[in-house]
C-alpha cells in the first residue's frame, strides 16, 4: 500500500538528484507567483523594507523634532474637538511632545523590521540546527543537546531577558545601537529553543520515513540526507514558526519598553533608529483616552507587518513542500 | 465628543475583530462555544516542591461585605492605593503606600488639621516646657483599641522603643537620632553606625533607663529632647511612633498581614485584606480622636497598578476617587460630565536637576545657574504634564509654611543663560564637556526627558546625551556615585521647612549627591533648627532658601500635584478640606466625609 | 518507559541548579540592591542598611550566599548556640523575601494562603489551565477546518484572525476586552469581585488564551496541511473511507503533534503567571510578583521565579514526551 508507492516516489527522486540537480527554488518561486494571497504579503513585505530603507526622504518630518504647544493633535479629519484642532501640518496627528506621528511610524517601521529579523536569523541558525542535530544523530548527542535546550528554555523568558537588560544596561555593549543590540543578544539567547524543539520533533518522526530509510540504504552520507532530504521536510512548520516568531520578537521589543528596559530614547535628529513601534504603542497606551490615535497607528501598522509575514510565509510553505513537485 | 468617537470607532473595529473567530467556528459548525472550562484541576496540577499544598478552590463565597460591584452605595467609599504594600508594619515602613495603610488603623499621639498643624489625636492635650526640651502628651482617658482594650501611655512607650530597638532596623528608624534624648546611644547601630554586635553587648538596662520616651503613668507620656526642636509635634504625628501593641506583634514578623492582628487605634479597622488586589475598612467602634465620629461605613482600597485600568473603573462607576494620570487629563477635559468632577489638588513633592558640583562643568556655579535658567519649566508643566502640577523655582511647594513664591530667580531666559555660561571658566556653550541627564527609566519619563534634551538644544544649542537607568539601579546612583546631571524629587515626611531644607545641609541627605556645602547656609539651617520663635525660624529657613536657589546645586522644576477626580456624591472633599500631605484626599477631614449618591 | 521517565526527573536536578546559579549570578551583577527604594523618599540611613544587608547575608562571598539559598546552611541558635541545617530551595526553602524586610517567605507569598484567601499559585495556575484549555479547545477545532477549507472565505477569515490576535499583545487585548465587555457592554465590573466563582474568570482567561489561540490555530491547519498531502492520507481517500473517518482517524492524530510539542513551554508560561493580565484584571497572581521582583532586585523571589518555572517545565515537557510516546507509537524511549 502507501509504503511502496512511497518508496517508489523516494527512489525516483533519488535518481532525480543523482542525475541532473532539480531546481527546488526555480520550482518554488513559479508556484508562488502563482498563490495571490502570498504575492500581496511579498509586495507589503517589499513596502515596507522599502520605507525602512527610505525613510529619510519619506518621513515629512523629523522624526524627533519636537515643537512646543503642539502635543497631542489628532489626525487631521479629526475636526470634532474644537479644544484640539488638528494641525494641517501633521496628517496623523502628533504625539505628547508635539512629534510628528506619521514621521515617526516611518522610522519605527525600520527599527521594528531590524528587531523583528535580525535575532530572527541568529535564532533559526542556532534553532535549526541543534533541531536537526538532536534529532537526527539521537543517542547522547541527542541529550547533551536537548538538556541544553531544556536549560535555556528554562530561563523564564521575560524574566530572564528584563533581568539581562538591567544587568547589563549600562555597560558600553548595552548602549550600542540605542540599546538595540543588548535587545537582539537578549531576544536571540533565549528564543531559540522552541524552534530547536520544533525541528527535532519533525526529524525524529522523519527519519523513521521510508525515504529517509531508502537514502541511508542507498549510502548517501548524512550530511546529505540532513540537508537535501530532511531540512526541506521540516521547512513547513520552520517557516510557519518563524513568521510567528517575527512579530512576537516585535512584541517583546515593545514589552521590554512598557517596563523601562527596552529601546533608549534619543533626540538626536541624525539618529537613523529614533524610535520603534513598541516604543510607540506604549506610549499609545498610556495616552489611550487622550490621544487613541496614537495607539491606533501602531497597532494597525503592526497588524498589517504582521499578517504580510504570515502570507508569505504560507506561500514559501507550500511552494517549498517538495511533495507538491508535481502540483 | 472626539474622544468618544475615537474611543468608539478603535473599539468596534477591535470588536469585529474579537468576534471573527467566534463567527468563522460556528460557520463551520465544529467549535463549541467558548465557555469556561471547570476551574478545580488547576489546583490538582503538581505541587510545587515541598511547598505548603495548594489550598482547594474557594468553596461556597463567604463574602464579608457584599462586593459593591459598579454601583456606588451609600456610606463606601472606593479608592485607589496602586499597590500591595510590602510591609505595614509602622516601625518598620517608610513608603506613601504603607503609610495610607497604618494611618487608617492606627493613631499616633498627634495628627494634622486642614492647615497640615499639628494636633493632638491619641493624646488630649500636650505640654512643652519652656526650654522647649520636654514634652508631656495626657492621653485620652477613652482611647482604645478596636478590640476595647485601652491604649495606654506604656503602648506609645513600646512604640517608640521598638522604633529604637537595633533590632527593628526600620527604614525610618534613624529619624529621631539627635533628636529624641537617648535616642542616639540606643539605636547605635542606626545613629552612630555600630556594628550590631557591639551594640547589643552594651548594657540595655542603662541605656533603656536614659531613653527620653518615658510613659508616667497609664495616661501621660513624656518626651525629653536633646535639643529643641520645633518641629517635634509634626514628628510625633508621623506613623512611626504608631502604638503597634506587643501581644499582636509577638504574633510573628509579619503579624501584620493577617487582619485579625492589626488591632489598632485609629478610625479604621481591616476587616478583609484579599493581598494584591483590595483591602477593606470598617469603622473603628471604639474611636476616640480628632477624625471621629466617621461618617463613612466602609473604605475599600483598591490596588489597580496600570493607571489605565483604574481610570476605566472609576468611569464605570466602580472608584469614587481618583488621581488624574496626565495623559487622562485631555480627555477628562473634554469629556462633559469628568470635567466636572474634578477638583484641583496639590502635592507633596519637589523635582530638580541636581548639578553634580564635583564633576565638570557643574563644579562652575556660572554654569549651574546658566543651567538652571535655559529650560521653559512653564512649557515643560503644559506640554508634558498637561498642566498639572505647578512650576517650581525653590524647594519647599505651594501650600507648606516655609513655601516662597516671590522666590523665582531662575526664570527662563535663553539668553541670559547662554551669557552666563560664556562668563564662567568655561568661556561658552561650545567649550562645555558632555552633558548626560540621568533619571529613573520608564516608559513615562523617556517622553518627559526627550522634551528636556530639546530644550537644551533649542536654548543653548546642547546636544545632551540622555541616560535613563533602571529605577533601582538609579536609586543607588544617586546614592553611591551621583551622575553628573540627574533629575530626582522629594516629597515631605512633614510640614515644616526644617523636613525639606536641612537636607541640604553639608553631608545632608539630599547635598551629599551634588557634593554641595556651604557654611553660610549651614550656620543659618543650624541655627533654625533649634529656634523657638517661629517668626525668626521662618525668616531664617527663608534666608537659608534663598542661598540655595542661588547657589543652584539644584535646579527646581516642578511640583506634583493636579487634578483629583472626585464624583460628585462623594461630601466633604473639597478644595478647602484636603491638604497635600492627606494619606487620600480628605483624611483629616474625616467626620465630614461621606458617600451620598 | 518508567526507566526513562526517572531519567528524566533526575536530569531535572542539574537544570534547576544551572539555572538558579545562571539567574543568581545576573541578579546580583545588576547594579542596584533591594534597599534603593523610591528616590524620593526618605532612604534607609547606610547604618540600617548594614544591618539589614548582614541578615540577609549579603556580606558573605557569593559561593556560600549561593549554597545557602539554594541547598542548604549551618545555622547556630545565638542563645542556644545548637547548630541546625537549614534547607534551602531544594528543601522547598525559597527564602524571606527582601520587599518584606524578612517578615514573609516566598514560599508563603507565592503558595502560601492569603489570610484565608487562596493562593497566588491557584489563581495563576487555575488561570493558566482555563487559558490554555481555552486556546486548545478552540484553536484546534479552527485550525482544522481552515485547513479542511483551504482558500476559502472561511480560511482565510480564520487566518487573518488568528494573526491579528497574534500581533496583538495581552497588554491591549486584555484592555480592549476591558473596553468593550466591562466599561461598553457592562456584562462585567472593570475590578473583579474574586469571591465570585466564574464571573471574573472569563475576560482574563479569554486575553490569556487569545495569543496562544492564534498560534495553536495557525500551527494546527499548517499541520492539517500538510498531513493532507502525505500518501497515506491520499490512499485512504482512494479507498473510499469517508471524509470524517480520514479526518479523525489519520489526520488530526499526526498533525496535532507540532501542537503538543509547543504545548509544554506554553504551558508553563501560562501558568506561571502572566503580568500582563494580571494588571489588567486585577487577578492576585504570580506573574506581577515575581517581575515586580527584578525591580525591586528581590533576590529570594526571582531566584523563586525562576526555578518555579523550571520545575514546572521539566514536567509540562515530560509530560509531552509521554503524549509523543502516545501519539506517535513509532517514537520508542529507551
Amino acid at each position: 500500500m502507501a509504503t511502496t508507492a512511497r518508496s517508489a516516489s523516494a527512489l525516483e527522486e533519488l535518481n532525480l538528484t543523482a542525475t541532473k540537480p532539480r531546481s527546488l527554488w526555480g520550482d518554488a518561486w513559479r508556484r508562488l507567483r502563482r498563490n495571490k494571497a502570498a504575492m500581496l504579503g511579498i509586495t507589503m513585505v517589499f513596502l515596507y523594507v522599502f520605507i525602512a530603507v527610505a525613510a529619510p526622504w519619506l518621513a515629512p518630518k523629523n522624526p524627533v523634532t519636537q515643537t512646543s504647544n503642539n502635543s497631542l493633535r489628532p489626525p487631521i479629519w479629526v475636526t470634532d474637538n474644537p479644544n484640539r484642532q488638528p494641525n494641517p501640518e501633521h496628517i496623523l496627528g502628533t504625539d505628547t511632545n508635539g512629534r510628528d506621528i506619521l514621521s515617526r511610524l516611518i522610522f519605527a517601521t525600520r527599527v521594528s523590521l531590524i528587531v523583528g529579523v535580525v535575532p530572527q536569523i541568529i535564532i533559526v541558525v542556532i534553532g535549526v540546527g541543534i533541531g536537526l542535530v538532536a534529532g537526527f544523530r539521537g543517542g547522547w548527542v541527542d541529550n547533551l543537546l536537548m538538556r541544553l535546550t531544556e536549560i535555556v528554555a528554562s530561563f523564564p523568558d521575560l524574566l530572564f531577558i528584563i533581568t539581562l537588560t538591567v544587568a547589563f544596561r549600562e555597560t558600553l555593549f548595552g548602549k550600542a545601537f540605542n540599546g538595540l543590540l543588548l535587545i537582539f543578544t537578549a531576544l536571540a539567547v533565549v528564543g531559540w529553543t522552541s524552534l530547536a524543539r520544533l525541528v527535532r520533533g519533525q526529524v525524529l518522526s522523519l527519519k523513521e520515513k521510508e525515504f529517509v530509510e531508502a537514502a541511508r540504504a542507498l549510502g548517501i552520507p548524512t550530511s546529505r540526507i540532513l540537508v537535501r532530504h530532511i531540512l526541506p521536510n521540516t521547512l513547513a512548520p520552520i517557516i510557519v514558526a518563524v513568521s510567528f516568531s517575527i512579530p512576537s520578537l516585535i512584541l517583546a521589543e515593545a514589552i521590554l519598553t512598557f517596563l523601562g528596559v527596552g529601546m533608549r530614547p534619543s533626540v538626536d535628529p541624525a539618529n537613523p533608529l529614533p524610535t520603534s513601534l513598541g516604543q510607540m504603542m506604549t506610549d499609545g497606551f498610556n495616552n489611550l483616552s487622550s490621544g487613541p490615535w496614537m495607539l491606533l497607528f501602531p497597532v494597525l501598522l503592526l497588524s498589517t507587518l504582521v499578517i504580510s509575514f504570515t502570507f508569505l510565509g504560507d506561500g514559501l510553505r507550500d511552494a517549498l513542500d517538495p511533495r507538491d513537485a508535481g502540483r | 465628543m472626539n474622544k468618544l468617537n475615537w474611543r468608539s470607532s478603535l473599539a468596534v473595529v477591535m470588536l469585529l475583530a474579537l468576534l471573527l473567530p467566534i463567527l468563522a467556528a460556528c460557520g463551520g459548525g465544529t467549535a463549541t462555544a467558548p465557555t469556561t472550562p471547570p476551574a478545580p484541576e488547576a489546583a490538582t496540577t503538581a505541587p510545587a516542591p515541598d511547598a505548603p499544598t495548594t489550598p482547594p478552590a474557594p468553596d461556597a463565597p463567604t463574602t464579608p461585605p457584599a462586593p459593591s460591584g459598579g454601583t456606588a452605595q451609600a456610606g463606601v467609599l472606593r479608592i485607589n492605593t496602586e499597590s500591595e504594600p510590602d510591609n505595614v508594619d509602622p516601625q518598620k515602613s517608610s513608603f506613601v503606600r504603607e503609610i495610607q495603610f497604618i494611618m487608617m488603623a492606627y493613631q499616633a499621639l498627634m495628627t494634622f488639621d486642614g492647615n497640615m498643624e499639628p494636633i493632638p489625636a491619641a493624646a488630649e492635650s500636650v505640654e512643652t516646657s519652656a526650654d522647649g526640651l520636654k514634652y508631656t502628651f495626657k492621653l485620652r482617658p477613652d482611647g482604645q483599641y478596636s478590640d476595647g482594650t485601652p491604649v495606654t501611655a506604656q503602648n506609645f512607650e513600646y512604640a517608640w522603643r521598638r522604633l529604637a530597638d537595633p533590632e527593628t532596623a526600620g527604614e525610618y528608624q534613624s529619624l529621631p537620632c539627635g533628636i529624641i534624648k537617648g535616642y542616639s546611644e540606643y539605636s547605635a547601630t542606626a545613629c552612630e553606625g555600630m556594628e550590631m554586635e557591639e551594640t547589643l553587648a552594651r548594657d540595655q538596662d542603662e541605656l533603656l533607663a536614659n531613653f527620653g520616651v518615658k510613659a508616667i503613668d497609664d495616661l501621660t507620656l513624656e518626651i525629653e529632647l536633646v535639643a529643641p526642636a520645633p518641629y517635634f509635634l509634626s514628628m510625633a504625628a508621623l506613623w512611626i511612633g504608631a502604638p503597634a501593641r506587643e501581644q499582636d506583634i509577638a504574633q510573628g514578623d509579619d503579624w501584620w498581614y493577617y487582619p485579625e492582628n492589626y488591632i489598632g487605634n485609629g478610625p479604621f479597622v481591616l476587616t478583609e485584606w484579599d493581598h494584591g488586589n483590595r483591602a477593606v475598612w470598617e469603622p473603628n467602634p471604639n474611636y476616640a480622636g480628632p477624625l471621629g465620629p466617621v461618617a463613612l461605613q466602609r473604605v475599600e482600597y483598591y490596588m489597580i497598578t496600570e493607571s489605565q485600568v483604574a481610570f476605566q473603573a472609576y468611569q464605570n462607576g466602580e472608584l469614587d476617587m481618583l488621581a488624574v494620570a496626565p495623559e487622562d487629563l485631555q480627555a477628562v477635559q473634554s469629556d462633559p460630565t469628568l470635567s466636572q468632577e474634578l477638583l484641583p489638588v496639590s502635592g507633596s513633592c519637589t523635582f530638580y536637576f541636581g548639578f553634580n558640583t564635583t564633576k565638570a562643568p557643574f563644579e562652575d556655579l556660572k554654569v549651574r545657574q546658566g543651567f538652571a535658567q535655559a529650560f521653559d519649566r512653564e512649557a515643560w508643566n503644559r506640554d508634558i504634564f498637561g498642566g498639572l502640577g505647578s512650576v517650581a523655582y525653590s524647594f519647599i511647594p505651594p501650600g507648606f509654611p516655609g513655601y516662597q513664591p516671590e522666590l523665582r530667580l531662575w526664570e527662563f531666559d535663553p539668553e541670559a543663560a547662554k551669557a552666563m555660561i560664556a562668563e564662567s571658566s568655561y568661556g561658552g556653550v561650545e567649550n562645555l564637556p558632555e552633558i548626560k541627564l540621568t533619571y529613573s527609566a520608564s516608559a513615562r519619563n523617556n517622553a518627559r526627558f526627550e522634551w528636556m534634551a530639546g530644550q537644551l538644544k533649542t536654548n543653548l544649542g546642547i546636544d545632551a546625551v540622555l541616560d535613563p537607568i533602571d529605577p533601582t539601579a538609579f536609586s543607588a546612583a544617586t546614592k553611591d556615585n551621583p551622575p553628573q546631571m540627574f533629575s530626582l524629587g522629594w516629597c515631605a515626611d512633614y510640614p515644616d521647612p526644617q523636613n525639606w531644607i536641612s537636607l541640604f545641609q553639608t553631608n545632608g541627605l539630599l547635598s551629599t549627591r551634588v557634593g554641595y556645602s556651604n557654611p553660610e547656609f549651614d550656620a543659618l539651617v543650624t541655627q533654625a533648627d533649634v529656634e523657638q520663635d517661629p517668626v525668626k525660624r521662618a525668616e531664617l529657613y527663608a534666608q537659608a532658601q534663598e542661598i540655595l536657589v542661588t547657589d543652584a546645586p539644584v535646579a527646581f522644576t516642578r511640583n506634583d500635584g493636579g487634578y483629583e477626580l472626585v464624583k460628585p456624591y462623594v461630601q466633604g472633599v473639597t478644595g478647602e478640606t484636603i491638604t497635600p500631605i492627606d494619606y487620600w484626599y480628605g483624611f483629616f477631614n474625616l467626620p465630614n466625609v461621606d458617600v451620598q449618591p | 518507559m518508567t526507566a526513562y521517565i526517572i531519567r528524566r526527573i533526575l536530569w531535572q536536578i542539574p537544570v534547576l541548579v544551572i539555572v538558579g546559579l545562571l539567574t543568581f549570578g545576573i541578579a546580583k551583577m545588576t547594579p542596584g540592591g533591594p534597599f534603593d527604594t523610591d528616590p524620593t523618599r526618605r532612604q534607609m540611613s547606610p547604618q540600617v542598611e548594614a544591618v539589614l544587608r548582614d541578615r540577609f547575608g549579603m556580606d558573605l562571598p557569593f559561593w556560600r550566599q549561593f549554597t545557602r539559598y539554594m541547598f542548604l546552611d549551618v545555622v547556630t541558635d545565638p542563645k542556644t548556640g545548637e547548630q541546625a541545617i537549614r534547607w534551602g530551595a531544594i528543601g522547598g526553602n525559597f527564602g524571606p523575601t527582601y520587599s518584606s524586610r524578612g517578615a514573609r517567605t516566598v514560599q508563603q507569598e507565592l503558595f502560601g494562603e492569603r489570610g484565608g484567601k487562596p493562593s497566588r499559585f491557584y489563581y495563576s495556575a487555575r488561570l493558566g489551565v482555563q487559558a490554555l484549555l481555552f486556546a486548545v479547545l478552540l484553536g484546534i477545532p479552527m485550525g482544522v477546518l481552515a485547513a479542511l477549507k483551504q482558500n476559502t472565505w472561511i480560511d482565510y477569515l480564520v487566518l487573518l484572525t488568528s494573526t491579528f490576535f497574534v500581533s496583538l499583545s495581552t497588554l491591549i487585548v486584555g484592555f480592549l476586552l476591558v473596553l468593550i465587555f466591562a466599561s461598553g457592554l457592562q456584562w462585567f465590573t472593570v475590578l473583579p469581585n474574586w469571591n465570585d466563582p466564574i464571573r471574573p474568570w472569563i475576560l482574563p482567561t479569554i486575553a490569556l488564551g487569545s495569543t496562544s489561540l492564534g498560534f495553536i490555530t495557525r500551527l494546527t491547519r499548517s499541520s492539517v496541511l500538510e498531513v493532507k498531502r502525505q500518501d497515506y492520507v491520499r490512499t485512504a481517500q482512494a479507498k473510499g473511507l469517508n471524509d470524517q473517518v480520514v479526518v479523525w482517524r489519520h489526520m488530526l492524530k499526526n498533525a496535532v503533534l507540532p501542537v503538543i510539542t509547543i504545548l509544554g513551554p506554553l504551558s508553563a508560561a501560562l501558568i506561571t503567571g502572566t503580568l500582563y493580565t494580571e494588571i489588567i484584571f486585577q487577578v492576585p497572581g504570580m506573574g506581577s510578583l515575581l517581575i515586580e521582583a527584578i525591580g525591586k532586585r528581590d533576590y529570594s523571589m526571582i531566584m523563586a521565579g525562576a526555578l518555579v518555572f523550571v520545575f514546572f517545565l521539566g514536567l509540562a515537557n515530560l509530560m509531552v514526551d509521554i503524549a509523543y510516546g502516545v501519539v506517535d507509537p513509532r517514537i520508542s524511549y529507551k
